[in-house]
């Protein structure tokens, strides 16, 4: 299966679980992460084996990317049964994957960066290597001090460490216009003496490159990198909000994998490389899925 | 047991050979907090620590919510963390990861290979200000129910400073910064917990003292004074996940009287669960010494003793 192809896949695995929602059938509704699958397809197409990620609470893109032979483990996750992913003890926002990769999430805004920092101190100082550690955080979290403090000390132990910032605009309701002036990423980066890389064209394939060379210049310049991918989200919390009526997005897979026809959807760039009749499959067997649940 | 068996070693000096001579046979560890190896070297606490050649020492920035979640980190990684916080106040910047880090790892790692010490300073003289409040080792560790241990014996010091930073997992060691320069008490318990939950100085004795956090010098000094005349033991507690009630019930079982005694200035005092514990087993009669009422800008706040 290549990018485009696990990218779709993703997306599709992500309607499932919000007709789902919908139908009541999901115990522990997580926060989807429409928007985000070249993100987290990308990602994984860099790591090596033994290399660790972080999670945030919107962990769901890269749950399903990371581990797409185990679909039903993670919807037992959500459902809290015990031969869920996590024996049903996580729910949604705290999923780990161990055997890949996936070693801690929180649901907890900021508190992932210092775990992650630690894992990195632990690969440089102790185990002495060049594994990349990767901590996905977000225009929201980066607001938190452990955003600075992460930096701080991360150039501080040189950590060969990966931020991956995914900016969609919003922390929780409000845009960044509405909660706080703008920051320049880059200036922030280089104030730390970080490298600062963006991404935002969304298509996965130039992800995964751009990210593969990233990570050789974290190695070879011996510091941290930000990479703030600027990222669509196009529902913004766990399915349709209670009590949120001006969250104007409803998702539905009867409209197709797609969410939006143009270049602000990574599906939409995705499907332009896949055969028509692997998208109908894929439809079909989503559909399937769900009447079958 | 009387105060002559206080020998004339200070009680920060032998906490901080014990936990350098500890440090120098691990391999490997990263060794990081603020000051570490610089300036008064954390008033002590750190002293000599350059001469730990197996393992790695950092000191550090200040971001002490960063630092200390770092070390979680360390440890799922399976590397050794040792944190010198300063002191207990500064930890709380750090809470967060005593809650919600410590809990996602105890929900999602059933065995740790790596192990996580945070060795702090409580400050108790009464000197410090407005957190002067928090001298309460309790407070913290029942917020994720941790393991905490505090030094208060020169045998507490041998032994327990060794097996807490050998230990996998996380625990914090906490020192008594108010014990700083007074002579530690040397001697050995007549009982010991496996995991060191309760040390008993004498078992079973007409009366028994129950400290928690540091108070056994408070219990001493009830014992060689007020109670002089009568038959007194002394027990010390660790909060501990795991709490060792068989080695409590056998060291107080055929005492008549039990006092406990709890110095700090919170009033989460966690010795009414060991009394609740207690209860349900014995009928005995029950004491207890602690403070009622504290206001920092009253700055040496001794507590009374009295019976």
């Amino acid at each position: 299966m290549n990018l485009y192809e696990k990218v779709a896949l993703v997306r599709s695995r992500q309607h499932i679980i919000n007709e789902l929602i919908k139908k009541k059938k999901i115990i522990i509704p997580p926060h989807m992460a429409f928007g985000y699958e070249a993100n987290a397809v990308a990602i994984h197409s860099i790591l090596d084996k033994n290399e660790k990620i972080i999670l945030t609470h919107r962990n769901i893109a890269y749950n399903l990317a990371f581990d797409l032979n185990n679909f039903n483990k993670f919807l037992n996750e959500i459902n809290l049964k015990k031969n869920g992913l996590n024996q049903g003890k996580n729910g949604s926002m705290n999923i780990v994957n161990l055997p890949k990769g996936i070693i801690y999430t929180s649901s907890i805004l900021g508190n992932n960066l210092p775990v992650g920092l630690g894992v990195a101190i632990n690969n440089k100082v102790i185990k002495n290597n060049k594994k990349i550690t990767t901590i996905v955080t977000g225009d929201g979290a980066m607001e938190e001090g452990s955003f600075s403090e992460t930096l701080i000390v991360a150039k501080r132990f040189n950590c060969l460490l990966l931020i991956i910032l995914e900016n969609n605009d919003f922390a929780m309701a409000s845009t960044i216009k509405e909660r706080r002036n703008p920051i320049n990423v880059n200036n922030l980066a280089q104030a730390y003496n970080c490298s600062f890389y963006s991404l935002s064209t969304r298509n996965v394939v130039e992800y995964s490159k751009k990210l593969k060379k990233i990570k050789n210049q974290i190695i070879k310049l011996n510091k941290p990198a930000i990479v703030e991918i600027h990222t669509s989200m196009f529902n913004r919390h766990a399915g349709v909000t209670p009590g949120w009526p001006s969250d104007p997005m409803i998702v539905s897979l009867n409209e197709g994998l797609n969410i939006k026809n143009n270049n602000s959807d990574p599906v939409y760039i995705a499907s332009k490389n896949i055969k028509k009749n692997k998208i109908n499959l894929i439809i079909k067997k989503s559909n399937e899925f769900i009447k079958n649940y | 047991m009387s105060l002559s068996k206080i020998i004339k070693m200070k009680y920060l000096e032998i906490v901080n050979k014990i936990i350098i001579n500890t440090l120098k046979k691990k391999n490997n560890y990263l060794i990081y907090g603020q000051n570490i190896n610089s300036g008064t070297y954390i008033s002590g606490l750190s002293k000599n620590i350059d001469s730990i050649k197996k393992s790695k020492i950092f000191n550090t920035p200040n971001c002490e919510y960063s630092m200390i979640g770092a070390g979680f980190g360390v440890m799922i990684a399976e590397g050794n963390a040792i944190y010198f916080g300063k002191q207990l106040d500064f930890l709380l910047l750090g809470v967060d990861h005593f809650v919600n880090t410590l809990n996602a790892i105890k929900t999602n790692y059933k065995k740790l290979k790596g192990s996580y010490t945070i060795i702090t300073f409580v400050c108790d003289q009464g000197f410090q200000g407005p957190q002067s409040s928090f001298n309460n080792i309790d407070d913290l560790s029942s917020l994720a129910q941790f393991d905490t241990y505090q030094i208060n014996t020169l045998y507490e010091a041998k032994k327990i400073i060794p097996y807490a930073i050998s230990k996998r997992g996380f625990k914090i060691i906490a020192i008594g910064q108010r014990l700083s320069g007074q002579e530690i008490y040397s001697e050995n318990p007549s009982y010991v917990s496996k995991n060191y939950s309760f040390l008993n100085y004498h078992n079973n004795k007409e009366i028994m003292l129950i400290c928690s956090n540091f108070s056994f010098y408070y219990a001493l000094e009830l014992k060689e004074n007020l109670l002089k005349k009568r038959n007194v033991g002394i027990i010390n507690i660790n909060f501990l996940e795991k709490l060792d009630f068989k080695t409590l019930f056998d060291g107080i079982k055929f005492s008549k009287e039990l006092i406990f005694i709890s110095d700090t200035k919170s009033i989460n005092h966690r010795f009414f669960f060991i009394a609740a514990e207690i209860r349900k087993k014995f009928n005995k009669k029950i004491k207890y010494i602690y403070r009622d009422k504290f206001t920092w800008n009253v700055q040496r706040d001794n507590l009374n003793i009295s019976l």
